[in-house]
């Protein structure tokens, strides 16, 4: 079974959810599956009008990606500055972030590219300021860090136990197209 | 507590007498913000491989600081309106033009996973081979 199989399996058992454009017109470029517990903030309830608003931007954020906006990309661990898509330590590894930066919380969306241009995001933290029973990640060297790039291991696992992600090699293969790397 | 709706989404926008949540505003002003980034730096992206256009010889042209000039490109967080006409300006001697679009106003579908997948294979080429 090819991982894009394996992803319209997991979509279609509900373990996944692809994000899709509010808005009909919007072209389809990338393709960004998402965890349930992503989705679960995508989608509320939220506790208030505050996470409702955090919900909301992160839901645009997302979208740029699934849009084929250009996005900015740092593969350097550690110098991400205002990326929108960060790799993370130990590169080999294949971990990226998404920086939804504000407001605060500023949020991290961490996952894989299962292949080009298909990320596979499985799960959110706060990066500065904890959100709900959420710890923030804290600075880039924090043992929260680790301890999310492990969660994020163990949920690919779960999800994709006969695929390994997609790691090194050339950027193009992973964002084909409409990049600028910071 | 409120939660998303998909299909009811542009109902409140697109009636005119209504209410249009704060959450749905703070959607709508990033998604411009995505626009605008997307924009701007798909016409660097361009005059780069044109006219092999740099982010110093973009900094000299507009007075910027490299530094700053290289965290304006890396997010629309902190753009105004003045970088974004200095950045068109810079980048390829332009300036943006209003034209404005209606927005959705129908009720929307779910979404279909297959449809999804197709369209996003068929714009990236072919599927990729298994890997192991």
């Amino acid at each position: 079974m090819s991982i894009i199989d394996r992803v319209q399996q997991l979509v279609n058992d509900g373990r996944l959810s692809l994000v899709a454009p509010l808005d009909p017109g919007s072209e389809v470029r990338r393709i960004m599956a998402v965890s349930e517990d992503i989705q679960r903030i995508l989608d509320g309830p939220w506790p208030d009008s505050s996470m409702e608003r955090r919900a909301y931007r992160l839901r645009a954020d997302l979208e740029a990606f699934v849009a084929g906006n250009v996005l900015a990309v740092s593969r350097t661990p550690y110098e991400h500055r205002s990326a929108y898509m960060g790799l993370l330590d130990p590169p080999e590894a294949g971990f990226w972030d998404i920086r939804s930066r504000d407001p605060k919380p500023g949020l991290r969306i961490l996952g894989h590219f299962a292949c080009a241009d298909l990320f596979v995001a499985l799960l959110w933290r706060p990066r500065s300021v904890p959100s709900g029973d959420r710890p923030p990640l804290g600075d880039a060297r924090d043992l929260n860090w680790e301890m999310a790039k492990l969660q994020c291991e163990e949920a690919w696992k779960r999800l994709f136990p006969h695929h390994i992600p997609m790691t090194g090699g050339n950027l193009d293969d992973l964002i084909s197209e409409r990049k600028f790397l910071v | 507590m409120t939660s998303f709706q998909r299909e009811n989404f542009w109902s409140d926008i697109a009636d005119i007498e209504a209410r249009i949540p704060e959450g749905k505003r703070e959607y709508l002003r990033e998604r411009l913000r995505n626009e605008l980034y997307d924009f701007v730096l798909g016409k660097f992206l361009e005059q780069r491989n044109e006219r092999g256009l740099t982010k110093a010889q973009l900094a000299r042209r507009i007075g910027y600081d490299p530094a700053q000039l290289n965290r304006l490109l890396g997010a629309p967080g902190n753009w105004t309106l003045s970088t974004v006409s200095d950045l068109l300006a810079g980048i390829a001697g332009e300036t943006l033009v209003p034209v404005s679009g209606a927005l959705p106003g129908e009720r929307l579908r779910n979404a279909s996973t297959g449809d999804l997948l197709n369209l996003a294979v068929s714009q990236t080429g072919d599927r990729p081979p298994d890997r192991p």
